[in-house]
């Protein structure tokens, strides 16, 4: 059942990033990333080969979509790879059976831990992007940029399906 | 036999990201626009279709843009006018423009893609040139059965050949920051560019018409060739595409006669 419901969240975060988000002329400085929040909301539980298997098939879909070649798969293997040491490092001990994921947490924990994920992705992806570090100041620009907006979307979205928002 | 097998059992999960990166930066590095790219294809055709459907949605939220520029297309078709107008392509005997509804294209990007509803099955082949009633946008790439991928000027490899009336040939390139301007180099020092002159692409036969793609604002030297560099502001608007055309000479087999080696 929990897959299934997963699976569910999956395919409204890719519809809500595709249908709504894909051409907002917010900048042209980059896009806004939503659909990182379904690897927020992934319980600390998930294994390391789970993680692994689930940010590659995201990615493939994202860069199938976006005709990026293998950007995003590079840059969600990338967030996967860091996000337990992230976890550990900043949030600490939790619970083996715990259930839930960072998207549960309060507010600030949950922005500084996604703060330091989404930059990471958006290096990575951006920096994949531009064939490696061609027009460094441009590139600088479009992390932070692209990287600002995600996480006012992963804000908003907190405080839509957040049940500890007001802790 | 059985160390290999332990050691498989310990290290799983390193080996499985291990495969996956090397899959990913394969993938990536096939993605080059002007070149085949199989394993990039898969799927290209599921991909469109789906972005089809959105695109339904999206256009339902842009058809006040969508009915100026097709009431601005329309005057100029009525004033019957043959200046260096934006659409001075349709003049051209030589082609055929087939039309193509725009699917989905970005502009945010260091490397840009469109995808227009149109393919195979309408006679297009990569190579082809794409303009819109404003301009010069790119040349097709990548074709399926139903759609296609067109390479625009906005990406690292989208650069083009391109003149100004009399003041010869340069190249235009995007350098990835704002999608309504381009720089045109290496125009040879005794043309100095004018703001207002017209820029037309400049490409194979084949491959399109020359078409008007920019206007230029400024020029500066170089010290050192003495060749000029302007800035170039885009006719095309990126930022707001619906439909194409995709140029097709009429006579390529002529043409592809004439372009066969000699034994």
């Amino acid at each position: 059942m929990t897959i299934v419901k997963n699976i569910l969240w999956l395919v409204a975060v890719l519809l809500v990033q595709w249908g709504f988000l894909q051409d907002l002329p917010l900048t042209v400085y980059g896009n806004p990333y939503l659909y990182l929040w379904f690897f927020l909301w992934l319980p600390f539980g998930v294994t390391r080969m789970g993680l692994y298997a689930i940010a590659f098939t995201v990615g493939s879909i994202m860069d199938a979509f976006e005709q990026s070649g293998g950007a995003h798969t590079l840059a969600c293997l990338a967030l996967v790879t860091a996000k337990p040491w992230v976890e550990n490092a900043l949030i600490g001990y939790r619970k083996s059976d715990n259930n839930e994921g960072v998207s549960h947490l309060a507010l600030v924990p949950y922005l500084t831990t996604s703060s330091v994920l989404v930059l990471l992705h958006h290096t990575v992806l951006f920096t994949a992007e531009n064939y490696g570090f061609d027009n460094p100041v441009l590139l600088v620009v479009r992390i932070v940029i692209s990287s600002l907006i995600t996480l006012v979307l992963l804000a908003i979205t907190h405080a839509l399906f957040s049940k500890k928002y007001a802790a | 036999m059985r160390q290999l097998i332990l050691f498989f059992a310990k290290y799983r999960s390193t080996l499985l990201l291990l495969v996956f990166v090397l899959i990913a930066l394969l993938r990536h590095s096939l993605k080059n626009p002007l070149a085949e790219h199989r394993l990039n294809n898969v799927g290209f055709g599921a991909v469109a279709t789906v972005h089809n459907g959105l695109s339904g949605w999206k256009q339902y939220w842009r058809l006040e843009a969508i009915n100026e520029e097709l009431a601005r297309e329309n005057a100029r078709l009525r004033s019957g006018g043959t200046r260096a107008s934006a659409n001075h392509f349709s003049n051209s005997t030589d082609y055929d423009f087939i039309p193509a509804r725009i699917v989905d294209y970005s502009y945010t990007k260091r490397n840009n893609y469109i995808i227009v509803h149109a393919g195979r099955r309408d006679g297009i082949h990569p190579g082809m040139g794409a303009m819109s009633a404003n301009g010069w946008i790119g040349s097709v790439v990548e074709v399926s059965d139903a759609y296609s991928h067109i390479t625009p000027v906005l990406h690292s490899k989208g650069n083009i050949g391109a003149r100004i009336s009399g003041k010869g040939l340069g190249e235009l390139h995007w350098d990835g920051t704002d999608p309504s301007w381009a720089t045109l180099i290496d125009i040879q020092r005794e043309n100095r560019p004018m703001p207002g002159d017209s820029v037309y692409s400049f490409t194979r036969t084949s491959v399109g018409p020359s078409t008007l793609t920019g206007i230029v604002i400024s020029a500066v030297q170089n010290n050192e060739d003495l060749t000029w560099t302007a800035k170039v502001a885009l006719s095309a608007d990126y930022k707001n595409m619906n439909w194409l055309y995709i140029s097709k000479l009429k006579d390529a087999g002529s043409l592809d006669s004439l372009q066969v080696p000699a034994l």
